[in-house]
């Protein structure tokens, strides 16, 4: 089945097709929640509601864009609500402390994907946010200022949090493996 | 930096940007179980709201029309159902006979039509049982049709003409009854199911075989009396509150200094008044209705004199008002304006007013007589207790509760009554109102031998219910 007739048997809330179209996307979907999820419970509960809204939305679909993308938009944007709704101050206080660190792409590099993903699913929520969608989403530090509703120095700053937050991390955790 | 910082994204974007990972087969369970009828249903009916909006107005607009209209129609098969059915039962039913008659008396004699008329008028005085006299087969018709209420008053909405009536000779001959300038718009309705029974032609063989003389009497039948609403559907309890602003206007009599009443205006303030009203509402004809019963009013109100309080008092009404009103209404929605007058059959009047100014020297009395020992002035005004400050002088005012100082009448006051108002109907038996009112003294609240007159007149916003029983 093509992808119009798919997306139009969703439309006609075919079971069969709506299934088929999940079975497809969702791997991918699901790796993207686990991102700005703090564990897997989270992230399914995201994946869940961005494809109910997947579904309910997908009437609205233009056919001059992909259709991956329009799915990861929603999935995203879910997965956002998700994180607004934690505690998103809270989470952010001690994050000043750390110091000015020079980054090492080479500690980094050493590690695996789960690795890396733990290190994401640590994240404050709100230096996740901004790390996810300007690092591996892609977005610009504008479209993120207007996505969290906060300005484009906001967004900046917390990137650079994020990536000092991990830093920190893997420094300990380096410091921790030689004692 | 700007390297090493590239390179540190970089090594996320690639690894973690196109990974996969399988959700566990619970997930799916949930989206379909969330995803319910219902769902679904709110869902299209949010996305396409305009759509839902446009089509769900569409079936109000035509549910009421069907609710305003439908009687109307319905009415009329019920009309022609029951007309068919009874002229199947008796080939001479009235309304065909009529017709008939009709036909052959205004076409084949066409110049003798007045003396049929007479003819029929004089054998309707004679017989003055009711009965129809058909030929050989006197029957007492039963009336079939009665058009609705809500017809005929959508009818009397419409201007009090005649009908344009298709047949002519129909026409022709209704026009010679008597009282047609007097006919009720029923009647309009039974002339037009006569006229469209006869263009059909229908049951002409009938007519043929069954040739009657027409009589004024069977008019009855086309004529039916709709039957009047009962006093109890056409009544209605309306319990009130009326929270109001009270004003005095007082002159002075004979050589009383006006400056004692001015005086007075100044000090005595109003502090709270309010209208308890249990009255009837009865709805008569062209959204006309009456209202009557009992208004229970209280005034309180405080004297300050120099400063301080000096005593409060109190006043209650009964009045037994008549207004007389007019209202309209728009589905749920109505408006009423209203007017009449109140008898106030009972006043009662507890506190003190000054007396005039120059009697305050003609009775010196010993302070430790009339003034109040150790009165708190701090005393709430809304209390049955209406005492006098410590500082006020007992022979400087006037006691109300005593017949002979009060100056005030105890009953035979009329108040005049304007009032407008939102209806809001809740259900059949039950509507709210809510009325601005305004209402005053047409006549001195004091007695003949007062050396003032004085009116109140009052503003207030009534807040009322009004049920059927």
């Amino acid at each position: 089945m093509d992808e119009k007739k798919l997306i139009q048997a969703c439309i006609n809330e075919e079971r069969s097709a709506q299934k088929m179209l999940y079975d497809m996307y969702s791997p991918k979907m699901y790796y993207v929640c686990l991102r700005y999820a703090r564990h897997e419970l989270e992230a399914q509960d995201m994946l869940q509601d961005g494809f109910v809204k997947v579904f309910d939305k997908i009437a609205s679909f233009k056919n001059n864009g992909s259709f991956e993308g329009w799915i990861r938009r929603i999935v995203v944007n879910t997965s956002l609500n998700h994180c607004r709704k934690r505690s998103f101050k809270q989470e952010q206080i001690g994050i000043e402390d750390y110091q000015d660190k020079v980054v090492d792409s080479k500690a980094i590099s050493q590690l695996g994907e789960k690795e890396l993903l733990a290190l994401i699913q640590k994240l404050p929520d709100g230096y996740k946010m901004v790390f996810n969608l300007y690092v591996i989403e892609g977005y610009s530090h504008k479209e993120i200022g207007d996505m969290l509703s906060v300005t484009e120095s906001t967004s900046r700053s917390q990137l650079a949090k994020a990536r000092k937050w991990m830093q920190n991390v893997l420094e300990k955790q380096k410091i921790n493996s030689h004692v | 930096m700007s390297e090493q910082i590239n390179d540190f994204d970089q090594v996320f974007r690639d690894r973690l940007s196109e990974q996969t990972a399988a959700p566990p087969p619970g997930v799916w369970d949930n989206i379909q179980s969330t995803r319910s009828f219902g769902h679904i249903v709110a869902n299209k009916i949010s996305t396409n709201w305009g759509m839902f909006g446009t089509l769900l107005m569409l079936l109000l607009a035509g549910g009421s029309a069907v609710f305003l209209f439908g009687e109307e129609e319905k009415t009329n098969t019920s009309f022609q159902t029951s007309t068919i059915e009874l002229l199947n039962q008796f080939s001479n039913t009235a309304v065909v006979h009529e017709v008939e008659s009709l036909q052959q008396q205004i076409e084949i004699k066409k110049i003798g039509l007045h003396e049929n008329i007479n003819q029929d008028r004089a054998i309707t005085s004679v017989n003055q049982g009711r009965t129809l006299n058909f030929s050989d087969k006197p029957k007492k018709i039963e009336p079939v049709f009665l058009p609705s209420a809500e017809l005929i008053a959508s009818i009397e909405q419409s201007a009090f003409v005649r009908p344009q009536l298709k047949d002519k000779r129909l026409s022709a001959y209704i026009e010679t009854l008597e009282g047609w300038s007097e006919a009720k718009p029923k009647w309009f309705v039974r002339y037009e199911h006569m006229d469209n029974v006869s263009k059909k032609g229908v049951y002409k063989r009938d007519i043929e075989q069954n040739p009657i003389k027409v009589e004024l009497e069977e008019y009855d039948y086309v004529m039916p009396r709709i039957e009047r609403k009962t006093f109890r559907e056409r009544s209605s309890i309306l319990l009130s509150f009326t929270p109001q602003s009270v004003t005095k206007m007082m002159n002075a009599k004979y050589n009383l200094s006006s400056s004692y009443l001015k005086m007075r205006e100044k000090t005595e303030k109003t502090r709270m008044a309010y209208t308890f009203g249990a009255l009837l509402h009865y709805e008569m004809k062209n959204h006309k209705f009456l209202e009557t019963g009992i208004n229970f009013t209280q005034i309180y109100e405080q004297m300050h004199y120099e400063g301080e309080k000096r005593f409060s008092n109190q006043y209650d009404f009964i009045e037994i008002p008549i207004l007389f009103g007019y209202g309209d209404r728009n589905s749920k929605w109505g408006w009423e304006v209203k007017a009449g007058l109140g008898i106030q059959v009972y006043n009662a009047y507890k506190g003190y007013i000054l007396k005039r100014l120059d009697e305050f020297g003609a009775e010196p009395e010993p302070q430790s007589q009339y003034r109040m020992g150790s009165h708190n002035s701090g005393i709430q005004i809304i209390t049955s207790k209406h005492k006098l400050s410590n500082k006020q002088a007992r022979h400087e005012v006037l006691d109300l509760e005593d017949e002979e100082e009060n100056p005030f009448k105890s009953s035979g006051i009329v108040n005049m009554h304007l009032a407008t108002g939102l209806v809001y109907y809740h259900s059949i038996t039950t509507s709210f109102v809510i009325t601005p009112s305004y209402k005053r003294s047409l006549n001195s609240i004091t007695k003949g031998d007062a050396l003032f007159n004085e009116k109140l007149q009052s503003v207030g916003i009534s807040f009322g219910a009004r049920m059927k029983f």
